[in-house]
């Protein structure tokens, strides 16, 4: 590693092989501009650590841009930053996919049930469910080990089934067809 | 009417989130690169998140490194068709019935009393992970297809396979450390069509999933001696472990600050609290310092705490993955057989004869998410030697 041609190879293929995870994981939480500028800055920790850095590197790489994240904002925002993030990243593509799927609430709805978890619960099930982290890699991420990260993660599925249990039902509130009172705008 | 929370959590991932971060890294490369490659490095600096993770060694055997499994897959669910990945089977024999946890851990404590103390200058451990991959069978086959129908590409294991890999650890009371990383990477498949499948992924696919067992051994060394170290930090340092109370209470005052300071640094970046009880935070400290150089008296005084705490249930005995007979103590964050099939139950299969931990696993009885079997451990006198 002593190499310098060796360590520029090694962090380009770092970079390239995760730049996308990392920016999926902080783009979910925080503005896209000022998402890609943590993403810049993780990688220029990862390469000041490079010899520090142990594969699978991705969880690494989450934790540092995760405490950077922190860093920046009180956690009363951050509560509602995933949601926010999402409601500003939905597509028709997602809305049609959300009435294929044929879920038995609202997206709305599943969404309101969601900003009610805390970040807590919110993070665990992202970190497995959208960034295809395996629980053992997430618990790296948050920092904790992997047995209180599977007892968390348990949890947080209990109390998403409970909320969204809880959330209104189709027709409730809204027309049946979210896609058909969008294309109606 | 589809009613999996699961599946509607994963539903609304934003579709366009792969579509904008690949148009990013392709925006953003050149000038990354640059910036990062521009950047002097200073060398032995390591970052807290790093340290915070890295320096309790022995707290996190095993989760360092190698291959881990079920990339995409938040739940396991049990299916005859994995469990292949020669996971602990509990029986209930006959003497099961009569005993109990708290019996199986004073026992242990008796024992491993009496077991002379070693020492030296590195704990070695030798461990061999094996991490289940699987297809996330939280979506159908039928909604599956509907959405691929629609553009919407699943992100899921495509097949299901068992990958080990063993590691070896050396860490020093000098926090000089060295680990070999993906030693004797073996791959199993549930079928030999599974097996066919993953012949035919390309290399890069076969990484994404941690289905890749082409990598040779890796050494790194490190070295964590300037590094600053936390509180709690210090508290688990190799050396500080092996200075950790023989006394029951004394032991269990260090256990209660460990789960304070853990509540608090959850409080302090979450705003929350773990949630965990501190039943389930000995049990998930002993899994780890079960793995580590305490001495024949703290792993006596750890038992006896373990055995005061409520929620830990006996399965039975059990061979591990090496063929070595043992008792099976689990913990959840519930106490019933829905706790194990939804992958939040996590297993130590122990020696009681020995008060030696064998092997631990977490998720699914039949198909275990994950298992780590402690083939050896013990002191050596120098970088590189075993025991």
């Amino acid at each position: 590693m002593d190499d310098p041609e060796n360590s520029r190879r090694r962090f380009t293929e770092l970079y390239d092989e995760n730049y996308r995870r990392v920016l999926g994981y902080v783009i979910t939480r925080t503005e896209p501009h000022a998402a890609e500028d943590i993403v810049s800055e993780t990688f220029v920790i990862a390469w000041r650590r490079l010899d520090q850095i142990r594969e699978p590197a991705l969880p690494w790489l989450i934790g540092v841009a995760r405490n950077l994240l922190l860093k920046q904002r009180d956690s009363g925002f951050r509560r509602r930053a995933l949601v926010d993030r999402v409601t500003a990243m939905t597509t028709d593509a997602d809305l049609v996919a959300w009435d294929v799927a044929d879920h038995v609430v609202e997206r709305d709805s599943a969404l309101g049930a969601i900003a009610r978890l805390s970040e807590n619960d919110v993070e665990v099930l992202s970190l497995v469910m959208w960034h295809g982290l395996a629980p053992r890699d997430a618990a790296k991420v948050v920092g904790c080990s992997a047995a209180a990260f599977f007892v968390r993660l348990h949890r947080a599925r209990r109390r998403l089934a409970k909320a969204i249990d809880n959330a209104p039902a189709p027709g409730a509130r809204r027309p049946a067809s979210r896609v058909a009172d969008r294309a109606t705008r | 009417m589809n009613r999996n929370a699961d599946d509607m959590f994963r539903t609304l991932r934003p579709s366009g989130l792969d579509t904008a971060v690949a148009e990013s890294h392709a925006r953003r490369r050149e000038q990354d690169l640059a910036n990062a490659l521009n950047d002097a490095r200073p060398g032995l600096a390591v970052p807290v998140t790093t340290a915070r993770r890295r320096m309790p060694r022995v707290l996190i055997a095993g989760l360092a490194a190698g291959a881990v499994a079920a990339t995409a897959a938040g739940v396991i669910v049990a299916s005859d068709g994995s469990g292949r990945s020669g996971g602990v089977r509990p029986t209930a024999s006959g003497t099961g019935q009569a005993l109990d946890a708290r019996t199986v851990l004073l026992a242990s404590a008796e024992t491993v009393a009496r077991t002379p103390a070693t020492t030296g200058a590195y704990w070695y451990v030798r461990e061999r992970e094996t991490g289940l991959v699987q297809p996330d069978t939280a979506i159908d086959k039928a909604t599956a297809k509907r959405l691929a129908a629609k553009g919407r590409v699943l992100k899921s294991a495509p097949i299901t396979a068992s990958v080990s890999k063993t590691e070896e650890s050396w860490d020093g009371r000098n926090r000089h450390d060295r680990t070999i990383t993906g030693i004797d990477p073996k791959i199993t498949f549930a079928s030999p069509a599974e097996e066919a499948k993953w012949k035919r992924m390309s290399p890069a696919e076969r990484r994404r999933w941690d289905l890749d067992v082409s990598g040779k051994p890796q050494v790194s060394n490190y070295d964590f001696s300037k590094v600053r170290l936390s509180p709690t930090q210090r508290d688990q340092s190799i050396e500080q472990l092996t200075k950790l109370p023989t006394d029951v209470a004394a032991l269990e005052r260090v256990m209660r600050k460990w789960y304070k300071d853990e509540n608090q640094e959850s409080t302090d970046h979450d705003g929350v609290p773990t949630g965990d009880s501190f039943a389930l935070s000995v049990f998930g400290n002993a899994q780890d310092l079960l793995a580590g150089p305490l001495t024949p008296g703290t792993k006596a005084a750890l038992y006896r705490v373990l055995a005061k705490q409520p929620g830990i249930r006996y399965l039975g005995t059990a061979t591990d993955p090496m063929g070595r007979k043992g008792a099976v103590l689990a913990m959840g964050s519930g106490d019933d057989a829905q706790q194990a099939k939804s992958g939040g139950e996590i297993r130590l299969i122990i020696d009681p004869k020995t008060g030696q931990l064998l092997a631990q696993e977490s998720g699914d009885r039949k198909a275990p998410m994950l298992i780590m079997t402690y083939e050896a451990m013990g002191w050596v006198k120098s970088l590189g030697a075993r025991p």
